[in-house]
């Protein structure tokens, strides 16, 4: 996550490995207090921890601080939340320090992990949103966010450290700085109170929104969109959450505390949505969003042109692929990305429905669970065929035997399906919204042998 | 960017973090019959593996990775007795060819006996099955990772007699499967032939285990690096034991065939023939590069004895480092690096700075300083000291190039360079491979 915010992993130094720091926007701002054998046998745990957090508030100016539970600390019971009320009260502190109890002994899931995270996240102190002016306060910041946006868009690769959301991108320079303020003004006009008419979007994955039609065809509708969250979030968005009056969310099942946060905590409402991934998916996201919003015509006539090419994109493959058979892996990833979280990771599914493939779940899992396995899918409205597989190793003789043509899998199961000799797609690369279809067409239709093909009368 | 204090340096997470386990894993990835038990919680299940996993496009480690499952209940029952069954489940699902078991810090703190269980447990397993204890206090990667190398010593028969001419390496970091390993080994083994030796095993190098105990037909260990700190258990296997540096850079290529030329009993004159020739083929071919790096200065970031190698080479190819990382505590620091430099004739400038064991605030600090001042021109080193660097360049000018400074990625992990050609890093060849990577980074095409 980008922004001031400190990081302290209270354990052994080795913790300090179990995150990718390299891809990570401010690795500098992570700290360890490197538990020696003999402070942990003795149990003298906290002084380091005390000194370390007060040194962190001191030197790094934090707007927040994480300090991390790590297997051995909560094996001998330390208790770092009274280290840190000390600390805070001792320096007069004001920064919010959360304590998180990260120890690897209490086994959950990867979306139970997220949604805590979140929720935490979500729960620091509020930036005020005053009732009196508050759309005149709205619109530098919104600027300002559209204008990061910009800037780490042109400097494509810097990612999203400068901060990620935007009203609108100005990418396509369509608009002049001040038409580009009217227009917002124009869509937080008819608000009634603070924080109408504009939306966060959860669950969708930034890089690929930006990358897409998505945020210049809401911002045309009027939609204004105040932050995309979880990952890329900058912590001054994760403060400004409350702002918005809506939230249009990716599965909104994977998150029960943190909409508790926001339904409840800051009384905001929920707009379920699918993941936008394909055609039809796409085709809804909008749909809801515009129902909602009561700017359904604006949005149908803003997104129309995006939509029929990637409808014409659709019916021409599916002219080639109709009946290919694909295999769809599920339960392989350990990661906690929300957009291949979302919907048991089967977001991506419907996008591949729609192509006209015979399509087989493979499910990662013990072979005893199949029955369960069967059970949710059916309970996801899901009646595909599925094969239960205990281990990636084990997937390279299912490939074969069943006859792929394609798999949609894990990035580790790339050697078993190249064994298998079944061209594969990484799960969870398909790229979102209506501009994301033709590109996944056409690497799809690489991996099949399909370029060139023609697909009958029409197709191209 | 203002460096941290010492104090909260203290803290400060390093630029090189990872610990024994990860060493462990690295050198269980390296030997491809090889599977991991790793005896730990949650947290620890793919700390190495996902990091492996990105820096390694040629093989996947979680094929060959594994854990006992502990959790807060197992812990309380005793979890030592769980190494068994897993043991043997995972022997009867994938046949290694060698099963290592890896404790952790919490584990290893309830006093159960894990060494004993293991013990207990191998002795119904068809495969050799060793123990490395995961504390996680001290240490780094390279002693996980030795320690992987003495137990598959311990798997090798001394007892058979030593063939003439063949030499053996030990303590060479395989950290991955592309074609970068493929080629040092590949130069090492060439420039062995020229003395009129044969290389037989490389420990680690990418070989299965029984290809490891095929270094029993070695008389020679040379001991890299790495494998100093067991030079006396090399001893003890009755083989002749040479202890060198990296075969780096040119004349730490030069160096290091003739240390091992000499231990070998190869005569001097066709040592001295061998080295001149390939160092002159070597410098020849770098003279282009040498011409046009006048005044350039660079930084670079590496465990020590790399460090020595790339310092070196990086003082042939005209960018003599203004500022070293040492990314290791395992190897004797900035002493380490002045006296292996010092052997190679290559003393670094006076006015370089040398960080043993740098946080990346530290790191970043002193990158932000240097390139303010414009002094730098490249930075040699892993994916987290590019992203670094990269990242400060951006907040400057906007590119890293418009800046004028480039990287080059070497060492783990290796993100943003993945190899399928046989670039080697070591040997002359190295030399000539790592000038052209700084070449075209430093005036290479580029749409920025």
């Amino acid at each position: 996550m980008a922004g001031p915010i400190s990081v302290i992993l209270h354990g052994e130094r080795d913790c300090g490995n179990s995150f990718v720091h390299h891809r990570m926007p401010a690795p500098h701002r992570f700290f360890t207090t490197a538990i020696t054998e003999e402070e942990a046998t003795s149990g003298r745990v906290d002084a380091p921890l005390a000194e370390c957090l007060r040194l962190v508030l001191e030197e790094t100016n934090p707007s927040a601080v994480l300090v991390l539970h790590t297997c051995l600390l909560s094996m001998i019971g330390s208790e770092p939340q009274k280290v840190i009320e000390e600390v805070v009260r001792d320096t007069g502190s004001s920064v919010p320090v959360l304590f998180l109890d990260t120890g690897g002994l209490r086994l959950s899931g990867q979306a139970q992990m997220a949604d805590w995270l979140y929720a935490t996240l979500a729960s620091l102190p509020q930036l005020p949103l005053a009732e009196e002016g508050w759309r005149e306060r709205w619109l530098p910041l919104l600027v300002e966010e559209a204008h990061l946006l910009d800037r780490s868009i042109r400097e494509e690769g810097a990612g999203l450290d400068e901060g990620c959301c935007s009203p609108a991108p100005l990418k396509d320079r369509s608009l002049e700085p001040e038409a580009f303020l009217e227009r917002l003004r124009d869509s937080l006009s008819g608000a009634r109170r603070p924080g109408d008419r504009i939306s966060n979007l959860i669950g969708v994955e930034s890089g690929g929104l930006i990358r897409s039609e998505a945020l210049r065809v809401l911002f045309e509708a009027g939609v204004v969109v105040a932050g995309i969250f979880p990952e890329g979030a900058h912590l001054r968005q994760w403060r400004r959450i409350s702002h918005a009056r809506l939230n249009v969310v990716v599965d909104r099942g994977l998150y029960p505390r943190l909409l508790e946060r926001l339904e409840r905590g800051y009384g905001m409402e929920t707009l379920e949505v699918p993941l936008p991934i394909g055609l039809s998916q796409t085709e809804r996201f909008y749909a809801l969003v515009g129902e909602r919003l009561g700017l359904a015509e604006a949005l149908r006539s803003a997104r129309q042109a995006h939509r029929e090419a990637a409808e014409a994109a659709v019916e021409s493959f599916r002219r080639r692929a109709r009946g290919l058979r694909l295999a769809l892996g599920l339960r392989m990833l350990n990661n906690y990305e929300a957009d291949q979280l979302a919907y048991g990771g089967m977001g991506d599914l419907m996008a591949f429905e729609e192509l006209g493939f015979d399509i087989t779940l493979l499910v990662q899992g013990p072979p005893e669970a199949a029955g369960r396995f069967a059970l949710m899918l059916e309970t996801l409205g899901c009646k595909l065929p599925m094969q239960v597989f205990s281990s990636p190793w084990s997937l390279a003789p299912l490939l074969a035997e069943g006859g792929f043509e394609v798999a949609y899998l894990a990035d580790h199961a790339a050697e078993e399906a190249r064994k298998a000799k079944v061209p594969m797609m990484v799960s969870r690369s398909l790229e979102p919204f209506f501009s994301g279809v033709a590109p996944n067409l056409e690497r799809l239709g690489e991996l099949l042998g399909l370029a060139g093909r023609t697909g009958g009368e029409g197709a191209p | 960017m203002k460096p941290p204090s010492k104090a909260l340096e203290r803290f400060a997470l390093k630029a090189h973090h990872y610990g024994r386990i990860s060493g462990v894993s690295l050198a269980a990835h390296a030997i491809p019959d090889a599977f991991l038990l790793l005896h730990t919680g949650v947290g620890c299940k793919y700390k190495a593996a996902a990091q492996i996993s990105i820096h390694d496009w040629a093989a996947q480690p979680h094929r060959r990775e594994g854990w006992t499952e502990v959790g807060d209940g197992a812990l309380i029952r005793g979890a030592a007795a769980r190494i068994g069954p897993y043991l043997r489940s995972w022997y009867d699902r994938q046949r290694p060819g060698l099963l290592l078991v890896c404790s952790s810090s919490f584990l290893e703190m309830t006093g159960e006996d894990v060494a004993a269980a293991t013990r207990e447990a191998a002795a119904s397993i068809p495969c050799p099955v060793a123990y490395i204890p995961g504390f996680g206090f001290t240490g780094d990667l390279y002693e996980g990772y030795g320690e992987v190398i003495r137990a598959v010593l311990e798997l090798v028969d001394w007892s058979v007699p030593a063939q003439p001419g063949s030499v053996s390496l030990v303590g060479y970091l395989h950290d991955r499967h592309e074609a970068d390993h493929q080629a040092n080994i590949h130069q090492l083994r060439g420039l062995l032939a020229e003395l009129g030796l044969t290389l037989d095993s490389v420990l680690l190098g990418g070989q299965p285990l029984s290809r490891l105990r095929a270094a029993s037909r070695s008389g020679l260990l040379v001991a890299l690096p790495l494998a100093h700190r067991m030079v006396e258990a090399l001893e003890a296997t009755g083989r002749e034991v040479v202890s060198t540096g990296l075969p780096q850079g040119v004349r730490g290529t030069s160096l290091w065939l003739e240390e091992v030329g000499r231990a070998a009993g190869v005569d001097g004159k066709k040592i001295a023939q061998v080295t001149s020739r390939l160092a002159g083929y070597a410098e020849k071919g770098l003279e282009a590069l040498r011409g046009r790096t006048l005044g350039m200065r660079s930084a670079l970031f590496a465990e020590t004895p790399a460090a020595v190698g790339w310092g070196g080479l990086l003082e042939e190819l005209g960018l003599p480092p203004r500022l070293v990382g040492l990314r290791d505590r395992s190897f004797g620091g900035a002493e380490a690096l002045r006296e292996g430099l010092g052997r190679q004739g290559a003393p670094l400038r006076e006015d370089a700075e040398v960080l043993e064991d740098p946080s990346f605030w530290l790191v970043g600090s002193r990158l932000a300083r240097l390139l303010e001042t414009g002094a730098l021109r490249v930075v040699v080193g892993s994916a987290g000291e590019a992203a670094l660097a990269r990242s400060l360049a951006m907040q400057r000018q906007g590119s890293q190039r418009e800046h004028g400074a480039v990287s080059v990625i070497t060492g783990f992990p290796s993100t943003g360079y993945h190899v399928i050609h046989p670039a080697a890093t070591l040997g002359y060849g190295g030399a000539i491979a790592q000038g052209q990577r700084l070449l075209d980074a430093l005036f290479g095409g580029s749409l920025g």
